[in-house]
């Protein structure tokens, strides 16, 4: 039982992160209907700005919001550079380009900081929680409380702040956006900026969690968050995050339970063709 | 010497709550042009989409000769000699002017195995090609690619493409719009030719200048249901169909 | 001809069969894939278990490769082409995560191990290698290359231009989305196994890694760069993109920076590609030659 219950923290736990990396990525693909692939490169590089923010000063807070800079900097420096002037293509056209920077970000970590996969030995300031056999340990809980202070946080920007109604204004019709007289450029870029700065914090989160950052971190969330986004219905923010949770649990409890030969990273695929089988349009209807 | 063609009985559209089209019944007889007249909003292309096939009708059907054809698929309704143009043009822009009217010729080709793998770059589709784009006048744009003509060459494309596909009836959406007046008078007279060689034409328009002057009768569509239906004249003096228009200018 | 050239030769030989493939999903019917490799992978397999586990030779087993390439694109195509264009992109590369992840792990494949001991293609007798066995995959890319050509110029090569163009408006004159599309989708996944065939007797052992995602991805570069829906576009993709990680050599550790900068950069400054139609090679081409732009293009 006891297992079963660890097992489940540890679903929710993975769950969260998934679902933090898949809110930048749905914000994204909301407001410009682009796969946003190089979101993982954020990820990575904030695991990485963490890191060594973190080894130079002590301070997790300090990593941390080192990390959310840099990466806000990074990912509008992706949307202006990069997808604002390929808009006019195809769509496959900007994700060529989404992944070339994603490589391109695997590299050069690897140059910078080595092959290897660096420690985050970093003291979650967070007590560890004993209930009865069960410990909640402190990297765990963090992913808890931040998990939901972001959850939170971008609720009520989102549904109670006049910026919130704006970015659902251009992600429901950019031209429409444009009339009202909303500067939608503008919303593009606070967009951009609070998807990075949530990676950064998921990448950051995952380094202390797994005490792993390595430069190829990215690879596998990268894809598997566009499965779960799909799941979830494209741009739907609800339906990312519930997905996450589903994904993230289904994948620790089969592995931890049921022995299915399949990666983990299969099994999110797998789902996400189940649940389009099922309804084309993903679990939740897309904004 | 009246023969039903099309007949739409009963038809109704919902999209969300909103109810688009109401138990509409309206026949278009062969041999006639139809327009299909109302305020914007009155389901005009609503009823279109559904007999072309683009979505079926919720309830109701629609019959070509006698044949159910609600619920097919466009490609399908295509093949049994209903061709339409779009209120917004669709060219295949990288295509040629004349390629664009080839593959439209190749309707038939699309359903079989063995007649996929004919040629369309012969010499025969070429020329036939050409003179249905003589039909429309732009013969002398023939090579150059769709994309770069302008509004009233690619409406005037629309209809060589729907003509080659419209062995039995054209729908013609909106296809005066962004025309200039010569142009305008040169597709009237392409109507009355098209009407003159047994194709019959359901027409929707928004200038009712064309629509009552190259109409045999009309119908009068305001949300989503049909309020007269009768001959130009007949309908002009009818005063619901006044009330209907004159709602929409207060508006 | 050096054992290097060669060897850099046939390599992107084989993968420019592949691309060719891409290219009708991809150039001729507007479709998006991002799994090829794994019909590759397909193709691979098929060959690889015939030829060491049943005792076939290439030649027998070509046939069943096609087939299973065939059917394999069918199966997966249907459901795949039935979704809108996000969706494709993301659903093909499920498949290729899935299909590699099933060559991974199933033992009956070879599990991690792949399969080893794969057979040279031996013809009339004598087992091909070095530079026949380069003539013999260029003449199965001249087969391909032909074949794309009069696809090119048939009606149903015509239907997947128009479906690629305006879907709405090829509906209306009697072409079926479904229909063209999987039959691209299948001819595409037939020049992939195609390709993986060749490859498996090429490399003569194959591990499921081969056909990961970043293969994937290079191979909708290469025609994306090459030019799309062009007949020689594939090939020229292939071997630029095939050679320059040969030309990066050198500099092996920055190898695959450059490599990634050099894609960001001709993709966001020649999306079209270098012999699409806005491209400046394609420009200097026409100048040279006086020849007027076409719409279907050779």
């Amino acid at each position: 039982m006891e297992i079963l219950l660890e097992q489940v923290l540890n679903g929710v736990a993975v769950g969260s992160l998934y679902g933090l990396m898949t809110l930048g990525l749905a914000l994204v693909y909301g407001i410009l209907r682009i796969l946003h692939i190089a979101h993982a490169a954020v990820y990575t590089a904030g695991a990485y700005l963490g890191l060594w923010t973190f080894q130079w000063s002590g301070s997790l807070l300090l990593g941390a919001l080192v990390a959310m800079a840099g990466c806000s900097a990074f990912g509008v420096g992706i949307e202006r550079l990069v997808y604002f002037p390929l808009l006019r293509y195809p769509p496959f056209v900007p994700l060529i380009a989404s992944i070339a920077v994603l490589l391109g970000t695997e590299e050069v970590c690897r140059l910078l900081f080595g092959p290897y996969i660096l420690a985050f030995p970093a003291k979650v300031p967070l007590p560890s929680i004993s209930i009865g056999n069960l410990v909640v340990s402190a990297p765990l809980l963090a992913v808890y409380i931040v998990t939901a202070a972001i959850l939170l946080g971008l609720w009520y920007i989102v549904a109670r702040t006049r910026l919130g109604l704006a970015m659902r204004a251009v992600a429901q019709s950019r031209p429409m956006a444009d009339a009202l007289g909303i500067d939608t450029h503008r919303i593009i870029t606070i967009t951009f900026v609070l998807g990075s700065s949530i990676a950064a914090l998921a990448g950051i989160l995952v380094g202390i969690y797994y005490n792993q950052v390595y430069p190829t971190m990215g690879a596998v969330p990268a894809y598997k968050t566009l499965a779960i986004i799909v799941v979830g219905g494209l741009g739907n923010i609800q339906g990312s995050v519930i997905a996450s949770l589903l994904v993230g649990m289904a994948e620790t409890l089969l592995i931890g339970f049921a022995n299915i030969p399949l990666p983990r990273d299969a099994l999110a695929f797998m789902a996400m063709i189940a649940v389009l089988l099922w309804r084309a349009e993903g679990l939740f209807r897309s904004r | 010497m009246k023969e039903p063609l099309l007949a739409v009985r009963g038809v109704s559209k919902r999209f969300g709550g909103l109810k688009a089209v109401h138990q509409l019944d309206m026949t278009l007889y062969r041999g006639e042009i139809l327009g299909l007249i109302g305020p914007n909003g009155a389901g005009k292309t609503v009823t279109f989409n559904m007999i072309s096939g683009v979505y079926p009708p919720d309830d109701g059907e629609i019959a070509l000769d006698g044949k159910i054809i609600s619920g097919l698929p466009p490609h399908r309704i295509a093949a049994l000699g209903i061709g339409r143009t779009f209120q917004v043009v669709k060219p295949f822009s990288e295509l040629t002017v004349l390629e664009n009217v080839v593959a439209a010729m190749g309707v038939h080709n699309y359903k079989g195995l063995g007649s996929l793998a004919k040629r369309w770059d012969t010499g025969e589709n070429k020329t036939r090609a050409l003179e249905i784009l003589e039909k429309v006048g732009l013969e002398d744009m023939a090579h150059r690619k769709a994309g770069l003509l302008p509004l009233g060459n690619l409406r005037k494309l629309e209809i060589a493409r729907a003509l080659c596909v419209a062995t039995k009836c054209l729908l013609l959406d909106e296809s005066f719009s962004g025309l200039r007046q010569g142009e305008m008078e040169q597709l009237v007279e392409l109507v009355k030719h098209i009407r003159a060689s047994g194709i019959a034409v359901l027409l929707i328009e928004h200038n009712m200048r064309v629509a009552m002057g190259l109409s045999d009768r009309v119908v009068v569509l305001d949300h989503g249901r049909k309020i007269a239906e009768g001959t130009p004249d007949l309908v002009r003096n009818d005063p619901l169909v006044i009330e209907a228009y004159l709602g929409e200018a207060e508006t | 001809m050096s054992g290097y050239l060669v060897t850099v030769a046939t390599v992107i030989t084989i993968q420019a069969i592949a691309a060719c493939g891409l290219n009708v999903i991809v150039g001729f019917a507007g479709q998006i894939s991002l799994g090829h490799a794994a019909f590759m992978a397909i193709g691979a397999y098929t060959t690889a278990m015939l030829c060491t586990k049943v005792g076939l030779g290439f030649w027998s087993a070509l046939p069943l490769v096609v087939l299973v390439s065939a059917a394999m694109g069918i199966l997966l195509g249907l459901p795949s082409l039935r979704v809108r264009d996000d969706f494709l992109a993301i659903t093909t590369i499920g498949i290729n995560f899935i299909v590699e992840a099933i060559f991974l792990y199933t033992p009956f494949f070879g599990g991690a191990l792949g399969i080893s001991g794969i057979p040279r293609i031996s013809l009339l007798g004598e087992p091909l290698k070095g530079m026949s066995f380069l003539g013999l995959c260029l003449g199965f890319l001249a087969l391909v290359m032909l074949f794309s050509w009069w696809f090119m110029k048939t009606f149903a090569g015509l239907a997947c231009f128009a479906l690629r163009e305006e879907e709405t408006a090829a509906s209306s004159i009697g072409i079926s989305p479904v229909r063209f599309k999987l039959m691209a989708f299948t001819l595409g996944t037939i020049m992939a196994g195609l390709s993986g065939a060749l490859y498996a007797h090429y490399m003569r052992m194959i591990n499921a890694t081969d056909f990961g995602f970043p293969h994937s991805v290079m191979m909708l570069c290469i025609i994306v760069l090459g030019g799309m829906g062009t007949l020689w576009g594939p090939v020229l993709g292939t071997a630029v993109l095939g050679s320059l990680p040969e030309i990066f050599r050198p500099l092996v550790d920055y190898r695959m920076l450059l490599y990634t900068a050099l894609l960001l950069f001709m993709i966001r400054f020649q999306p079209g590609g270098l012999l699409g139609e806005a491209s400046v090679a394609r420009g200097v081409i026409r100048r040279l030659w006086r020849i007027s732009p076409q719409g279907v293009r050779g």
